[in-house]
């Protein structure tokens, strides 16, 4: 029998990748943002690698159900929950490629990406890069989610917020699953 | 990257009269450098790494003759996590471009070496449009295996000036694989003739700041041994 494997990028890379839209409503990410301002975020450090602020903990029980749930319809198979942070960023804010909040380790796995900003940013993109390639992106669409597979090839990023969208601020949950 | 442009302003005779002109350009005009004792001394106590700011750098006609080799370049957008910016190709593609790049190399290496007690061999030269929106985060340009000894920057009059786009610099030291207690120490304004030379190290992080308007042209690169 031969399997079907063409690189070794199949292999260890990351093959799904989905935006979902319409996975949270304004009222729900208004309920999610306040309860992610309540549990508190604080600033990263390091601007070589990112400017941003990060919430370690956040209190968002049906959010991560929900993530599981798109991560299995999405991937036949979820696992158990790895990582689960949320990430404000403000004009002049980004989260480089190379930092990727790795605080918790090397990922593989299922990451699921909610936007829950209030409104459109123009210019917030995530970007899945593979090798240093885009070849996935979340474009601001509060209430989409991203559902992505993810491997040791698989990197991501937060791009440049510009000081033209003034005080418009970008939330976004990250639930890692593997 | 996206469609070529180019930020064309004077007519261009040809690129060989063009070329020639520029391998004449005097870089080492500015009467700083005949005082290098002088220039040492700045060097070294630049703080938060050695770095240079030369103004006036050029003469009108100079500045002219440069200005007509940048007519014919054209540039790309160049994108990613770090930067967006438009550039000419790392290697220069004209004859102009090939020309400044070798009398800048011929007139700023020795002096430039002398500053940072390296010697100098050889210079490589881009041309940079900041339009606005465009950045450059937070870096160092040290990796071992490029052999970048400095870095430089040098700036070019444009129809609109930029709000934004100061070269800043900042304090930090190193704590393991990382950076740390980073602070803003120094910002250096895009101003026409200027040319700003900074040391290649671990530690000296910079960035250039989002322009937010009009257009922010430069000659940059970087001196190698």
């Amino acid at each position: 029998m031969v399997l079907p494997v063409t690189t070794l990028d199949d292999v260890v890379g990351g093959r799904v990748a989905v935006v979902r839209p319409h996975m949270i409503d304004g009222a729900a990410r208004a309920a999610a943002r306040a309860a992610l301002e309540a549990t508190g975020y604080r600033r990263l450090l390091g601007i070589d690698r990112a400017a941003a602020e990060l919430c370690e903990r956040p209190d968002l029980p049906a959010l991560v159900a929900r993530a599981r749930t798109l991560a299995t319809a999405a991937t036949g198979g979820a696992g158990v929950v790895r990582a689960c942070f949320a990430v404000r960023l403000r004009a002049g804010d980004y989260v480089l490629a190379h930092h990727d909040l790795v605080e918790s380790g090397p990922i593989a796995g299922v990451e699921v990406m909610f936007d829950l900003s209030e409104a459109v940013v123009p210019g917030a993109v995530v970007h899945y890069r593979r090798r240093g390639q885009v070849y996935a992106e979340l474009p601001s669409d509060p209430s989409a989610a991203a559902v992505v597979e993810r491997g040791p090839a698989v990197t991501s990023n937060h791009t440049y917020l510009s000081k033209a969208v003034g005080a418009a601020t970008v939330v976004r949950l990250v639930v890692r699953l593997g | 990257m996206t469609t070529a442009t180019c930020y064309r302003r004077h007519a261009v005779i040809t690129e060989q009269d063009v070329a020639t002109a520029a391998a004449a350009v005097c870089w080492a005009r500015a009467a700083a450098w005949t005082e290098l004792a002088a220039l040492t001394a700045r060097w070294r106590a630049a703080t938060p790494f050695p770095h240079l700011v030369v103004d006036d750098l050029l003469s009108e006609d100079d500045l002219a003759t440069v200005m007509a080799v940048l007519d014919d370049e054209v540039v790309e957008l160049y994108q990613a996590d770090l930067y967006a910016f438009d550039a000419t190709a790392p290697e220069p593609a004209s004859a102009g471009l090939r020309a400044l790049r070798a009398s800048l190399t011929a007139a700023l290496a020795p002096p430039l070496g002398a500053l940072c007690g390296r010697a100098l061999g050889r210079a490589d030269l881009r041309a940079f449009g900041y339009r606005p929106g465009h950045h450059l985060l937070p870096h160092t340009d040290h990796q071992v295996e490029l052999g970048r000894v400095l870095a430089y920057i040098y700036y070019l009059p444009t129809p609109r000036p930029p709000r934004g786009g100061e070269l800043e610099l900042y304090r930090c030291r190193r704590e393991g694989d990382e950076l740390v207690d980073i602070t803003s120490a120094a910002r250096v304004e895009p101003r026409p003739n200027r040319l700003v030379v900074f040391e290649v190290g671990a530690t000296s992080l910079h960035q250039v700041r989002e322009v937010e308007e009009g257009l922010r042209l430069s000659l940059a690169g970087w001196f190698y041994p």
